[in-house]
């Protein structure tokens, strides 16, 4: 999939072209405006990382000029939080917002939803390697063996199996299995997984719930 | 530009002249008007007067002749009888409608019209019979009247006395003059004497910008002193000095906060750059180089967030946080919040309860920074509370609306530190403080609370306990 990355910093439209390769993605970076808008209007691409800030034209006039012919979805960058700027940037047709400094994790994950066409439908039974959830009796085993967990637990876990291979950011696990939708201080999140990790996955050899350092967590078997 | 706009972008003292002479100028004109009209009145009235007197006279000498001959032979008494007035012009009309005589015999004379409202010789005429009749040049003023010749047979002769209106009024012309020309005076003095006396009046109010502009941020504590100056500027100056208060503690708590952000900031940035720069002085593995990286990230996520917690209450001073206030089940939300918290709090061995609540408790509040208020104050509780400590959520219904009290165990707060923990970036104890903390949290949770017109305390009993209560008003 082709995602062009509008962004006139440097590093950081490097390092998110370094990124969104690594992750599987064919990405092109414009460092202005008008060359973005010039990319975006005549190449083909899945998706369009759109930051405000940018010589020439800014990511709001792009966005609107290339909505005059193209739906390609956007993702807007922006330092700014304003509640003002978000309303004014979905209502010029940006499909999502991201602010900045934001962790590469939950960039990938809004990217991963924006670029599914359908919303995952949700499925009765998820299995993981030799995990199994059957989300309506809310019951889990690994093997034959059946493991009690905590309404807590059995919602985390299910919110990462889920997402199976996606990292989960401590926020967006924090807003969606507590609703908390602020960042906080507190470890939360860790001792949550350590809690449930003690329950599915120390027992065993394999483990599934992995922790990427500095961005979050990841349930998928690795070979 | 408009008048009326440079007129109200004028000076004071030009916008109180201009207002003192308009209103002199239309007083005196006024009164001027009213004297006029009496003085014309008067004129008439004694004019009339004077009709009456005449018809009154030429009775009195009708009665001395004795037939209409004798009256044609001798008519010298009637001439002597107007003459000298100027413009009266008498008339004497026999019964068959001849005129008898007319006095003094001039060509211009007013035309006799058939005679109107005749006072009978039964009465003696009054001013009030004189009436109006129209005449080219002028209006005239005439009495008519029955006369009576002296025979014994009473011969009625009818008297027609007439004089133009306009006798005075060269005088009264003079005098309409003379009268505007004496308002206009008069209102020159006024606007002279009221810019002089509003000029004098200012005065004070140049000490008062001449003490204004010798204020700078960096002279706040400068005071305006106007002790001898009129009341309206004393409260001018008591208002500008209680602003002053204002701004100086304003511009203090700002320059504080600026010198606690830029200390919290270095250190984080300070760590980075030490912690890179070491990495970077010699080759190392590529697990110490992620170590580093990964130690980095937790550094920058912790600015990430001071940064947002410093925003957020910018944001709350300058009120633009919309908030979206929605009704909500309070022991929902402190289930909720217990809820989120309880594996922290079991880890830290503390018991994490909410004391039971009788009735059903509604909160008027945005849910989200609700949670995040009671969140910070968890958080915090159980930061403090030593293992196998205790941390209660208790709600109760207060005076003004809702309580909810967040109680932990522990050594509790130091009394120098209570007037102080709301503060930005104070930390009771700079030594123990985690890194993780940005020493925001309890000044969010009262610019949360203030947001909605609420309130937070902190009670305190050295080495016992605890007590955080939010207070949320009432929806009425």
């Amino acid at each position: 999939m082709r995602i062009l990355i509008v962004e006139d910093e440097t590093k950081t439209g490097d390092y998110l072209r370094k990124g969104l390769l690594e992750a599987g993605f064919q990405a092109d970076l414009a460092r202005t405006g008008p060359g973005g808008l010039d990319l975006a209007l005549h190449e083909d691409y899945a998706l369009i990382v759109l930051d405000v800030m940018l010589p020439g034209l800014d990511g709001w006039s792009v966005l609107r000029r290339l909505r005059e012919r193209k739906q390609t979805p956007v993702l807007m960058l922006t330092a700014r939080d304003e509640v003002a700027d978000r309303v004014r940037g979905l209502e010029l047709g940006a499909d999502d917002y991201l602010i900045k400094p934001f962790a590469f994790a939950e960039l990938l994950a809004r990217l991963r939803t924006l670029l599914r066409r359908a919303p995952p439908r949700p499925r009765d039974t998820l299995n993981v390697a030799d995990l199994c959830i059957e989300v309506q009796r809310r019951r889990v085993s690994r093997g034959d063996v059946r493991i009690d967990l905590t309404v807590q637990d059995f919602a985390l876990l299910h919110l990462l199996a889920e997402r199976e291979g996606d990292v989960l950011s401590r926020s967006l696990i924090a807003s969606h299995v507590w609703d908390m939708n602020f960042e906080s201080d507190t470890n939360v999140v860790d001792v949550a997984i350590r809690r449930l990790r003690a329950k599915i996955d120390d027992p065993y050899p394999v483990k599934l719930v992995h922790t990427v350092r500095g961005m979050g967590y990841v349930l998928e078997a690795r070979a | 530009m408009n008048p009326v706009a440079s007129i109200r972008s004028g000076s004071i003292a030009f916008r109180l002249t201009l207002l003192f002479s308009l209103v002199a100028m239309l007083t005196f004109t006024a009164v001027g008007t009213y004297l006029y009209q009496l003085l014309v009145q008067k004129i008439e009235l004694r004019d009339d007067d004077r009709l009456v007197d005449k018809v009154v006279l030429a009775r009195t000498l009708l009665s001395d002749f004795p037939s209409l001959d004798a009256l044609s032979k001798s008519p010298a008494p009637f001439k002597h009888a107007v003459h000298g007035s100027d413009g009266l012009t008498l008339r004497l009309i026999g019964p068959d409608g001849r005129l008898l005589l007319q006095a003094p015999a001039r060509a211009n004379a007013p035309p006799l019209a058939p005679l109107h409202n005749v006072v009978p010789i039964t009465r003696t005429p009054v001013a009030d019979d004189v009436h109006k009749q129209s005449w080219a040049p002028d209006e005239l003023r005439v009495l008519n009247a029955e006369g009576m010749l002296g025979d014994t047979a009473g011969t009625p002769v009818q008297i027609a006395i007439s004089r133009p209106r306009s006798r005075h009024s060269e005088f009264l012309r003079h005098y309409l003059l003379n009268l505007s020309c004496a308002v206009a005076f008069g209102a020159t003095l006024v606007a002279v004497f009221g810019f002089l006396i509003v000029r004098r009046g200012m005065q004070p109010l140049h000490l008062v910008i001449s003490q204004a502009n010798n204020i700078s941020t960096h002279r706040l504590n400068t005071r305006l002193s106007v002790e001898r100056g009129p009341a309206e500027l004393r409260e001018l100056a008591a208002a500008f000095n209680a602003m002053l208060d204002r701004l100086e503690d304003g511009v203090q708590r700002l320059s504080g906060f600026a010198a606690d952000l830029a200390h919290d900031m270095r250190t984080p940035v300070n760590t980075l750059m030490v912690e890179t720069q070491v990495a970077l002085s010699q080759p190392r593995s590529n697990e110490e180089y992620q170590a580093m990286a990964a130690s980095n990230l937790e550094e920058y996520e912790h600015l990430a967030h001071m940064i947002e917690n410093t925003l957020f209450l910018a944001r709350v001073d300058n009120a633009q946080l919309a908030i979206a206030r929605a009704m909500l089940d309070a022991r929902a939300e402190l289930r909720r919040v217990c809820n989120y918290f309880s594996g922290l709090a079991e880890e830290a061995g503390v018991t994490l309860e909410i004391r039971e609540i009788a009735s059903a408790a509604h909160l008027y509040a945005d849910a989200t920074l609700l949670r995040r208020a009671l969140g910070n104050l968890l958080s915090n509780a159980i930061t403090h509370t030593p293992p196998g400590g205790r941390i209660t959520l208790a709600m109760q219904a207060s005076l003004q609306g809702l309580q909810i009290d967040v109680t932990n165990t522990g050594e509790g707060i130091a009394a120098e530190h209570m007037p102080h923990i709301f503060e930005r970036y104070y930390r009771a104890d700079y030594a123990r403080a985690s890194s993780a903390s940005t020493g925001l949290g309890l000044a969010i949770v009262r610019a949360i609370m203030q947001l909605h017109g609420g309130d937070v305390s902190v009670a305190s009993v050295p080495g016992a306990r605890t007590t955080f209560s939010l207070q949320f008003l009432a929806l009425n």
